[in-house]
């Protein structure tokens, strides 16, 4: 890329990306400038624009362009209901479901020692606030926890659990288990003794 | 198990391309620094095993090469032979990587794809030196009982790593987060505790075998299991036992900034009628140990996975006398694949190996000398195959 700094620039931005790597970057690169009918304007003002409007909502930390946020200004949410999530598209993950009524809680990723993560990184004393000192039609009576199923969101979970317990709230797990449709010969061990210790009455 | 051929590319010295191997002795001779052992780490490295000569795996690439690359093309024992399975190393830009049929899989699969035993110049201070070797090797007995140890293994270690980080943090981490990484640090650490008993009980009785069989002048040999834990108990026990040591020494432990007690502390001691091997007996006599200890391996390996290992043994003739390695010979299981590396061709002279394949190993390049013919005698072959 000698003679083209821009562009070696523009390579480097897109290799930030997650999932992007430095193949994937020079093809999207190329794409954008070398193809004649791509508008690279509207992608310009698309991400300006998104990045102008959208910003964290003030009670639950997920993407929103009013604060606060849809679910968190919805009267008809449960709102002694309270999902902990890692990031906001796990809210929307969620959400996606339709079998959740309460309101969420993102953390902004979960405890890595190892990388320098700690409590103090993540949105906890906020949650801790939330539970503790309600704000009016909130009451949290039940927090669930619903970080993802590795070291991390498992520490995570435990840590929190340690902290709102002594508030008095019900604190639970989502439950881990087999995934739906498939054959209990394929599932590896630990997900099969993580399901057999989740096991519940029909 | 056996290997049909092994491929490299751009892997240390080794020239790029395919050599084909013996399915039973292969004897690999040249003059110091050809690749000799080069080619024994491209095996330890396609079976997920860590390099027995570095951490640092970039050194394993070609000067100038992209990526280091092995592959093997392995037979199941008494499979067809189109039952071929093909496992494969890829280092590049600072990643491992393993596959097995084209597919990535972790480490642990490739290990349990090619069961394999190496004997090493590293492995000679393995009976004296610090007993960070020892415990892997009892570690290694553990997973040829059960492959999972390596998960709980895991886990503890990540735990610990992040129990250290958050005490080197001095007196502002957070005590509940600290209590997360405790407990984790408990239920791996029972479970690690757990199959290391096991694994040492019959890695001894393994050991006191093969010691017998290589002719040692020493009775009563025990493996003796140091550790902060109990001696029994099921995981519960020893992870609660574990939690208890940890409430202990906790305000130790937050002045030193680090771990102190638990499994990673633990040490194997092999004694020879009460006494420490590595301090009583003369060092060819603890060598001697190392290579009953070596057998043992194989055992385990083979009652485990019920197919005879790969035994890739290094500079074999440079360390011990004559009588050990006919001895060692004869013991050598009926099966499995053994890849023996010598700078000297007339090692094997008189040493009762399995037919097999002599190799010249020059500048990389490794070209086929001749035969090596079976030279067992046919009682010795008796007392030592068939199920025992």
């Amino acid at each position: 890329m000698a003679g083209l700094p821009a562009f070696a620039r523009l390579v480097a931005a897109l290799e930030t990306l997650p999932g992007i790597g430095p193949k994937s970057a020079r093809r999207l690169a190329y794409h954008l400038l070398a193809a004649p009918e791509y508008d690279t304007a509207a992608l310009t003002t698309a991400l300006a624009e998104a990045r102008a409007r959208t910003r964290s909502c003030s009670v639950c930390h997920a993407l929103t362009e009013a604060d606060p946020c849809a679910i968190c200004s919805d009267p008809s949410r449960d709102g002694r209901l309270l999902a902990v999530v890692e990031d906001a598209a796990d809210a929307d993950v969620l959400e996606r479901t339709h079998e959740f009524r309460g309101r969420y809680h993102v953390l902004g990723g979960a405890l890595a020692p190892l990388r320098g993560i700690g409590p103090d990184d993540l949105n906890v004393t906020d949650l801790l606030a939330r539970v503790e000192s309600p704000a009016p039609g909130e009451g949290v009576e039940e927090v669930v926890l619903a970080t993802n199923p590795n070291v991390e969101g498992e520490s995570t979970a435990l840590y929190l659990a340690r902290r709102l317990k002594p508030l008095g709230v019900k604190v639970t797990r989502l439950a881990l288990g087999l995934p739906v449709g498939a054959a209990l010969e394929f599932a590896d061990e630990v997900t099969l003794s993580r399901s057999l210790a989740g096991r519940r009455e029909i | 198990m056996e290997i049909l051929t092994l491929s490299t590319d751009g892997f240390r010295n080794l020239a790029n391309g395919r050599v084909e191997l013996h399915p039973r002795v292969n004897l690999i001779v040249g003059d110091n620094g050809q690749g000799k052992t080069n080619l024994l780490e491209a095996l330890a490295l396609v079976s997920g095993r860590p390099s027995f000569r570095t951490h640092d795996l970039a050194e394993t690439r070609q000067h100038l090469a992209a990526r280091a690359v092995v592959s093997v093309r392995l037979r199941d024992e008494g499979g067809a032979p189109r039952n071929v399975t093909t496992l494969g190393f890829v280092h590049a830009s600072g990643a491992r990587e393993q596959y097995r049929d084209g597919k990535r899989v972790p480490r642990l699969t490739a290990a349990r794809s090619l069961p394999a035993v190496f004997l090493t110049a590293r492995d000679l201070s393995r009976l004296s030196g610090p007993p960070a070797e020892r415990r892997r090797a009892l570690d290694r007995a553990a997973l040829a009982r059960r492959p999972e140890h390596a998960r709980a293994l895991l886990a503890y270690e990540r735990a610990r790593a992040a129990k250290t980080r958050l005490l080197s943090l001095g007196a502002r981490f957070d005590a509940d987060e600290l209590a997360v990484y405790e407990a984790a640090l408990a239920e791996a650490g029972g479970l690690v505790a757990v199959a290391r008993r096991e694994a040492r009980a019959s890695l001894e009785r393994e050991i006191v075998r093969h010691a017998d069989d290589l002719g040692t002048p020493f009775r009563n040999i025990s493996l003796e299991l140091v550790s902060d834990l109990p001696a029994s108990g099921d995981a519960r026990e020893m992870g609660g036992a574990l939690e208890a040591l940890l409430r202990g020494r906790k305000s130790e432990e937050r002045r030193a900034q680090r771990c102190l007690v638990g499994p990673h502390r633990d040490d194997v001691l092999l004694r020879a009628d009460g006494v420490v091997v590595a301090s009583r007996a003369s060092s060819g006599e603890t060598r001697t140990f190392l290579l009953a200890w070596t057998l043992a391996e194989m055992s385990m390996l083979a009652g485990g996975e019920r197919r005879a290992p790969l035994l890739a043994f290094d500079d074999f003739d440079s360390e011990w006398d004559p009588r050990v390695l006919g001895a060692f010979a004869e013991a050598l299981p009926e099966e499995g694949q053994v890849c023996l590396t010598s700078a000297r061709p007339e090692a094997v002279r008189g040493l009762p190996l399995p037919a097999g394949s002599i190799y010249r190993m020059a500048a990389g390049r490794l070209a086929r000398e001749g035969i090596l013919g079976a030279g067992r005698s046919p009682e010795n072959r008796a007392a030592a195959g068939g199920p025992r």
